[in-house]
């Protein structure tokens, strides 16, 4: 018991003060190697990637033997990199932006506006997640042939106008938080719905709706199964198929191999960007959606 | 406000559906969630009536007539001479992913997120940001990275047994280093957002708990079994489905790591349902679907029983 209490209150005497601080060390030691070596495949395949092709490098230094950005180069040249970027941003901001009204309109309603059927309306939207996604992909596919947007963009782009039944749910856990004394005071100064959700909710949901406008974004650019599915027309192509078409070229095409690998480094740059933007209210979303 | 309709004598004593309308109230909400349902009706709603069939058909053609097949697809599914091995392929590789999935990462992530959280360490939020960044990277960048560190000529294991003196390994036709394979990239992609999580959680802990398993005497690892584990056990429990869901939908790695299909045996649920999909073997893609779908329902099922999620839900 004694021993516990000391170390836990360094400054008792000066053993236990420098054995905190030796633990310290040992610990950030500990932690800090299994880090770095946690990190380190990012950081060699980073380095191969900007290695000369014709020069051998040993995985095991991330520092390249003859720096050059060829391969980076030859991504657009060669690749056409920026094509399939263009098509995938097109698809992501354009189902992000739907999803985001759609899912903040219908969160609003759900949470903070009184109306008959609400609770009921709201189980029929959340009983929605679980429905058969793998079950209905062929389905779908004759859909969108009967609807004629087969192997266009808006395919995967217009069924995001339902804004996504955990969207509307983070959206309602988000809005629970808004006092109803501010909307009822809008209500009185004889502002309307639409009105109060525009300039009281919107504004006090930013950082939701960038958490949402994110995992939207996010969802809609790693995607890989969809737009295989979806799409066959090489001009329309996404960036996750591109990527795994440079997988089967490899034992044709010498620089498939590491403009592949280079690709697959690109295309982490808007994720970790959105996450790192967005990383405060991510976590406490998420937090708060397993709590409800 | 400008809009406001302007008023009109009505009746006063019977329900009146121009008085109803004239109030904004009543039927904004509808307006408000009505992209979800027109969504539903047209993208969830038809495919869902379609997939119950599906199953019983084939397509004919490419123009989207179907011809009815009764069990035929089921039949060459489950029976089929050289199709069979691949869908119980798919379903062993499941169990096996989803099980190891679970052995590896969740001890490993519990153990981390006790080290991130001792008041020893410094640079706690640089040490969290770097074991967390897989976690944040798409599913095909992992499977390249993959692809690179099992790689026969290039890779980084081939280069480690290396030093100890090991000839090169082709992993890419070892159909028994498959499933270890993939289970290695999962636990460097998951393992350090699962405890991130759990990090997440434990600081969430009343500190008075832990101070009071201090004062009774408990050792660390005492406090750590006995108070922090029961206390993040919500988040585990969260952690433990959509990692088993995840292992449902396993993809990316398989295709990108293993694009040969050594022995037939690097075969998923979902590259099957695409590749059926890709042949045009609808009804096959769609049955296959409905078992992925009751695969999932059970996990959930066995999840709510086992770990009393509902219990939890209702002690809140």
């Amino acid at each position: 018991m004694a021993t516990i209490t000391q170390a836990r209150s360094p400054k008792v005497s000066g053993s236990s003060f420098r054995l905190s601080v030796v633990e310290s060390i040992v610990t950030t030691l500990v932690v800090g190697i299994m880090a770095i070596v946690w990190l380190y495949p990012v950081v060699a395949v980073t380095g191969a990637s900007l290695n000369r092709i014709d020069v051998p490098m040993s995985p095991l230094t991330f520092i390249p033997p003859k720096f050059t950005t060829e391969i980076y180069t030859r991504l657009v040249t060669q690749y056409q990199l920026e094509k399939y970027v263009l098509n995938t941003l097109n698809v992501a901001f354009g189902s992000a932006i739907l999803t985001v009204f759609s899912a903040t309109l219908a969160g609003y309603a759900v949470s903070k506006m009184k109306w008959k059927g609400r609770e009921t309306v709201f189980l029929i939207i959340l009983s929605t997640m679980l429905l058969p996604a793998q079950a209905t992909l062929a389905p779908t596919f004759i859909l969108f042939k009967n609807l004629g947007i087969l192997n266009t963009h808006l395919a995967l782009i217009l069924p995001a106008i339902g804004g996504g039944a955990y969207n509307i749910f983070l959206m309602r856990q988000f809005m629970l938080r808004i006092p109803d004394e501010i909307l009822d005071a809008g209500r009185i100064d004889g502002c309307n719905e639409f009105g109060l959700f525009t300039r009281i909710v919107m504004p006090n949901m930013l950082g939701p709706v960038m958490v949402l406008g994110t995992l939207a974004v996010n969802g809609a650019w790693t995607q890989l199964i969809a737009p295989q599915i979806y799409l066959f027309d090489p001009e329309k192509q996404l960036i996750m198929p591109m990527i795994l078409g440079m997988n089967s070229a490899t034992v044709a095409d010498a620089y498939a191999w590491p403009a592949m690998i280079a690709a697959a480094l690109l295309i982490t740059i808007l994720p970790i960007a959105l996450y790192s933007y967005s990383q405060k209210h991510f976590m406490s979303a998420l937090a708060g959606a397993i709590k409800g | 406000m400008t809009v406001r309709a302007v008023t009109s004598p009505t009746s006063t004593t019977t329900f009146s559906l121009k008085r109803w309308l004239k109030n904004e109230r009543n039927w904004m909400p509808y307006v408000f969630v009505s992209p979800f349902f027109i969504a539903f009706i047209i993208f969830s709603l038809y495919p869902l009536l379609n997939s119950i069939v599906m199953p019983f058909q084939k397509p004919i053609g490419f123009e989207g007539k179907f011809e009815w097949v009764g069990f035929e697809n089921f039949r060459t599914m489950f029976i089929g001479e050289f199709t069979r091995t691949s869908y119980l392929i798919a379903i062993r590789n499941f169990f096996l992913f989803a099980a190891g999935s679970l052995i590896t990462e969740m001890p490993i992530a519990f153990l981390i997120a006790l080290l991130l959280a001792s008041t020893r360490l410094r640079l706690k939020g640089l040490w969290r940001t770097m074991i967390f960044i897989p976690g944040m990277l798409p599913a095909v960048t992992i499977g390249v990275i993959g692809g690179w560190f099992f790689s026969p000529t290039r890779g980084l294991l081939n280069a480690i047994l290396g030093i100890f003196g090991v000839d090169p390994i082709n992993y890419r036709y070892m159909p028994d280093l498959i499933i270890p394979g993939l289970l290695f990239m999962a636990f460097w992609q998951w393992t350090g957002y699962h405890s991130v999580f759990m990090l997440a959680a434990m600081t969430n802990i009343d500190p008075s708990l832990t101070e009071a398993a201090l004062v009774d005497g408990a050792s660390y690892w005492q406090r750590a079994r006995f108070v922090i584990l029961p206390m993040i056990k919500p988040i585990i429990t969260f952690t433990i489905l959509s990692s088993v869901l995840g292992s449902l939908g396993l993809y990316e790695l398989p295709l990108l790591m293993y694009p040969n299909n050594p022995g037939g045996r690097a075969d998923t649920f979902m590259t099957l349902i695409v590749s059926n999909i890709q042949s045009f073997n609808l009804g096959i893609a769609t049955a296959l679907g409905w078992l992925v779908y009751a695969f999932g329902i059970g996990v959930m099922f066995i999840q709510v029983r086992a770990l009393g999620l509902r219990r939890q839900t209702e002690g809140d």
